[in-house]
């Protein structure tokens, strides 16, 4: 398999989801991960992957990603491909939407727009499974100091979520009152 | 007493100490009260924030037809139960269930003939398919006297003989529309025996004859017009509910003029048929 094969099935999946998480906007991921994957087909060697793979991503992010290519367009075959693989392999995307539902992921969204751009990053790459030393590498600070940057994002944006819970709550009960 | 370090409580919550950090930050929280509970409020922070992340992931599917309408929405539907399939002279359509995508071409009645051989099953209770197997004679003499007035005139008299008491047939549709024969294949249950051999298209190879007596007319309350009544075309959708459950349909013959017909969605559920210039 060619090497530039493997880390797009290796890592697309992954990456899409971070950045749709973090753009709120699965097109604009999907177009960023693949000009990530561009970037990567014309790297002579890449020492650190995933790290490399996220730094790239969000750079573009950063800068707005810019079209063009034409391995673009195979790179769309490849994430059709791995689309219909991920449903195969029994990922469940299939969730009714109910308001409930709704309402949770528009509190998560601001909630975490609410977040400093760096403690965002760290905290969406952690639960995409990278490690301290990746994280450092990507934000470009000091190992020693993810866990601190982590524990500042994971606070901020529970408490944020949880006021946004509590204020939805509060607005229901006077409207039935 | 130290205070408790909260980067360094949520880095050994993550498994990313060394193994003396992880042994002295263990020993604190199982020692120090302040630094247990800011553990125990770190292990709430961090599931906490993983669900709140994945939250985001509940994003609405679906939500966006995936074929745009032809014509503006400010068109008027014509949403009308009963709709036809277009029966002209010239060429031949067949559809069949098992290919993904429709074989359109233009067929003389023996091309035709390869795939109308199979045996048809008709439902027992059909008001307007008076094709029971013990009545094929009359069906066959029904539909030989069909095709012949379709080629003369498109227009098919014993269409309204076909149409159920009450069906609504648009002007337009009623020019167009001469006829329609369906074969279905695949006997109810109590018909099966009677409907032998089984009901599988025999390869176009293998017939030799247009074999009319094993065709029948379904009602035009099994067809559904999901078209703009002033648009070039008609999608025709099978309706299942009015098709009883005893017929399955395998394979649809249309014969119509040379730019008749144009898709099948989902495998025999509709086609469409191009509308003659008014």
């Amino acid at each position: 398999m060619h090497d530039t094969e493997r880390l797009f099935r290796e890592y697309h999946a992954m990456l899409v989801r971070y950045l749709t998480r973090r753009l709120g906007d699965r097109d604009w991921a999907e177009e960023v991960a693949q000009e990530t994957f561009v970037r990567a087909l014309r790297q002579e060697s890449i020492v650190n992957e995933r790290s490399w793979i996220f730094a790239v991503a969000n750079n573009l992010v950063r800068d707005d990603a810019r079209r063009a290519s034409r391995q673009r367009r195979q790179l769309e075959l490849m994430a059709a491909e791995a689309r219909d693989e991920e449903q195969e392999g029994g990922v469940d995307d299939t969730v009714e939407m109910t308001p409930e539902l709704a309402q949770q992921s528009a509190d998560a969204r601001r909630a975490l727009d609410a977040m400093a751009e760096r403690d965002r990053q760290a905290l969406l790459m952690k639960e995409e499974g990278l490690g301290y030393g990746e994280i450092a590498e990507v934000l470009g600070i000091e190992k020693s100091s993810v866990g601190t940057t982590l524990s500042r994002a994971r606070r901020r944006l529970a408490e944020t979520y949880e006021a946004l819970q509590d204020e939805r709550r509060r607005r229901g009960q006077h409207v039935a009152s | 007493m130290s205070h408790p370090d909260e980067g360094l409580i949520h880095a050994w919550l993550d498994g990313e100490l060394d193994a003396a950090e992880t042994a002295r930050v263990a020993a604190l929280v199982e020692t120090d009260a302040g630094w247990a509970a800011a553990a125990a409020e770190a292990r709430g922070l961090i599931a906490a924030s993983a669900r709140i992340v994945r939250a985001l992931d509940h994003v609405p599917a679906n939500v966006v037809p995936k074929a745009m309408p032809a014509k503006p929405a400010s068109r008027r539907w014509a949403w009308r139960a009963a709709a036809v399939l277009a029966l002209m002279a010239g060429s031949a359509v067949v559809l069949e269930r098992e290919k993904p995508e429709l074989p359109t071409r233009p067929a003389s009645p023996g091309a035709l003939a390869g795939r109308v051989s199979a045996p048809v099953a008709v439902p027992a209770n059909s008001t307007a398919v008076a094709t029971r197997p013990s009545a094929a004679p009359a069906t066959h003499a029904q539909v030989a006297k069909v095709a012949p007035a379709a080629k003369a005139t498109r227009e098919t008299p014993a269409l309204e003989s076909a149409k159920p008491a009450g069906a609504v047939l648009d002007k337009d549709m009623a020019a167009v529309s001469s006829g329609v024969r369906a074969k279905a294949a695949g006997a109810s249950r109590d018909e099966a025996a009677a409907a032998a051999p089984a009901p599988a298209p025999a390869p176009p190879a293998a017939a030799t004859n247009f074999a009319p007596s094993r065709l029948t007319r379904l009602p035009m309350s099994c067809f559904q017009q999901l078209e703009p009544r002033d648009s070039t075309a008609r999608v025709i959708r099978l309706s299942a509910a009015a098709l009883e459950d005893s017929i399955r349909l395998e394979t649809l013959v249309l014969r119509g003029g040379g730019d008749t017909l144009a898709a099948v969605n989902g495998g025999f559920t509709a086609v469409r048929v191009r509308c003659p210039a008014p």
